[in-house]
């Protein structure tokens, strides 16, 4: 008996040892990444934005590819706060935006005033906002137009002599429409700020920077964000959030019977159509565990489905391509 | 909420190991417990199997040389003589336990033929349950591991499932992350119990042939000699 013992504890141990180092460990299945655009019904305090970068990546305060792309379009600078991927309490990151435009030759505003006002260093960004555009300039540019413009604003005061070109501006501007379009709806009124275009000064608008040619041109390690954007620095606004859960919100009813509303979160995943219609059956990603769960989750399902189609900027469509909603009555 | 920090807790969440290691150290402890009494079970019945194939080819081998010396026409005699002290084999014991019987009988002057009969059958019997006995013992364990394994690993199964839905109930969260490792380790349970069943099933069915084989080559060999003997009787007297 003791010779067979031996052979079978032995032969259990060696079989354990090879399961441990020879069988493979379990392999996840493969999922594709989803670029999912959060709406939630709860209010939101920050907007949401998506940097280009990786999601293995660390998160950091200041993204990679954010310089080359802000040379390649403007549009971030009238939106200071959202090239930040952590929006919350950082205002060191506006002055980056502002910064470029008058001292870097930016693309149109500052270029002018180069050429028209020989001190084309902005060495009194500030100040000379103030006293010139008090004649005209200034009741037109409304209230509160953001520093970058104020910036650009500061040396055509100077020269002063024609501010009657305010009308004119438009023109330049249509080559960057996005610089309002993004966050404030308002700042449009800014663009007509840019006093004196001068097609002779053509020359001095243009960019003297290098191309860097695509904005992953960028020295630095990859930041953390979403792999696949290819606008990188289109953002959905909060007021576009707010229109995509006002238009679902319409349809979408508490089910009858909830005793305590607090409890009612679901998660729900779709895709979207270009134009706006929903895209084969919302998902159910995440419903409360309780009687009521898989009502109220069809519910949130039916509502996305009946109010469709939606109505969203269509240049953002890699934002809304894929929404994941989060249905919360508490808010 | 970014969705930056969606993707980031999506690709967090299954990090956890699933090997079967952490399988066996996350289960509860009522699934342990089966999981361990199922190891064991494994290692005692493999051991039995060692055992009991080993110890059916040596008897094999030791009837085969037993037969040959005895119908080789060796006087019964001389063989009793060289066997009585330790007899090698089942068979040997019968040979000898029926000689000795014959013997004694005969020495004490046995009056009655039909008596002597008798006894010698009697002490074949008695020496074919012993030696089957020997043979047979601890088949039964195969058996009862072999039905009861499954059995055993299914109450792990359920045991763990159960533990997990409730988990679940108290979490409030149906999401399949949490489900899945819960259940899975209690599907190991199941997975041990017929580990330890199948060879052990297949086993005993193996065995236990081969042991009703080797009784019944005893068992004829009992007849065959008891013959020869009843020959002896009747011509002595």
């Amino acid at each position: 008996m003791r010779t067979g013992l031996i052979t079978s504890i032995i032969a259990h141990l060696l079989i354990i040892f090879w399961g441990l180092f020879a069988l493979p460990d379990t392999k996840p299945f493969d999922t594709s990444s989803v670029e999912a655009l959060p709406v939630e019904l709860v209010p939101i305090s920050d907007l949401t934005s998506l940097q280009k970068g990786k999601k293995t990546a660390e998160v950091k305060d200041k993204p990679s590819p954010n310089k080359p792309a802000e040379k390649d379009s403007p549009k971030p600078a009238p939106t200071p706060p959202p090239p930040k991927p952590t929006p919350p309490s950082t205002p060191p990151p506006p002055k980056a935006d502002p910064t470029p435009p008058a001292p870097k030759a930016e693309p149109t505003p500052p270029a002018p005033k180069a050429e028209a006002t020989p001190p084309p260093t902005p060495a009194a960004p500030e100040k000379p906002a103030e006293p010139a555009p008090a004649p005209s300039p200034e009741p037109a540019v409304a209230p509160k137009p953001p520093e970058a413009e104020k910036v650009a604003e500061a040396p055509p005061p100077p020269p002063a002599p024609k501010p009657r070109v305010r009308p004119t501006p438009p023109t330049p501007t249509p080559p960057k429409p996005d610089q309002t379009a993004a966050a404030k709806p308002a700042t449009p009124t800014q663009s007509t700020t840019d006093s004196k275009f001068d097609p002779d000064k053509i020359s001095a608008l243009l960019d003297r920077q290098k191309p860097t040619g695509s904005t992953q041109a960028s020295q630095e390690p990859e930041s953390f964000g979403a792999e696949e954007a290819r606008n990188p620095t289109a953002m959905m606004s909060q007021s576009e959030l707010d229109a995509l859960r006002s238009q679902v919100q319409r349809c979408w009813n508490l089910p009858v019977g909830w005793t305590d509303p607090r409890e009612v979160t679901v998660t729900i995943r779709f895709k979207l159509n270009q134009d706006g219609t929903v895209n084969g059956t919302p998902s159910i990603e995440q419903y409360p565990a309780s009687n009521y769960g898989t009502v109220a989750a069809e519910g949130a399902v039916r509502a996305v489905l009946q109010c469709g189609p939606y109505q969203l900027p269509a240049e953002k469509y890699d934002q809304w391509s894929e929404v994941q909603m989060r249905f919360s009555p508490q808010g | 909420m970014n969705p930056a920090d969606v993707g980031q807790a999506a690709l967090d969440a299954p990090a956890a190991s699933l090997s079967l290691i952490t399988l066996f150290l996350n289960a509860h402890i009522v699934v342990k417990c089966v999981m361990l009494g199922l190891g064991f079970a494994s290692i005692w019945s493999w051991a039995i199997i060692v055992d009991k194939v080993l110890l059916y080819g040596r008897v094999k081998r030791q009837i085969d040389r037993f037969e040959k010396v005895f119908w080789s026409g060796q006087s019964l005699e001389d063989l009793y003589r060289s066997l009585s002290s330790r007899p090698a084999s089942a068979m040997a014991a019968l040979f000898v336990a029926a000689m000795r019987e014959w013997k004694r009988s005969f020495e004490a002057g046995a009056r009655s033929p039909i008596g002597l009969q008798m006894r010698i059958d009697r002490v074949l019997d008695v020496t074919i349950a012993r030696e089957s006995e020997r043979l047979e013992s601890r088949l039964l364990f195969l058996a009862t591991v072999g039905s009861a394994g499954p059995f055993i690993g299914l109450f792990g199964t359920v045991w763990g499932i159960m533990t997990s839905f409730q988990a679940i109930a108290a979490s409030k969260n149906t999401s399949l992350a949490v489900v899945a490792p819960g259940i899975a380790e209690a599907l190991m349970a199941t997975a041990l119990g017929l580990i330890a069943a199948i060879p052990a099933v297949i086993a005993y069915n193996k065995l236990a042939s081969s042991s009703g084989k080797i009784t019944g080559r005893l068992e004829g060999f009992a007849d065959e000699f008891s013959a020869i003997l009843s020959r002896q009787i009747d011509e002595r007297n």
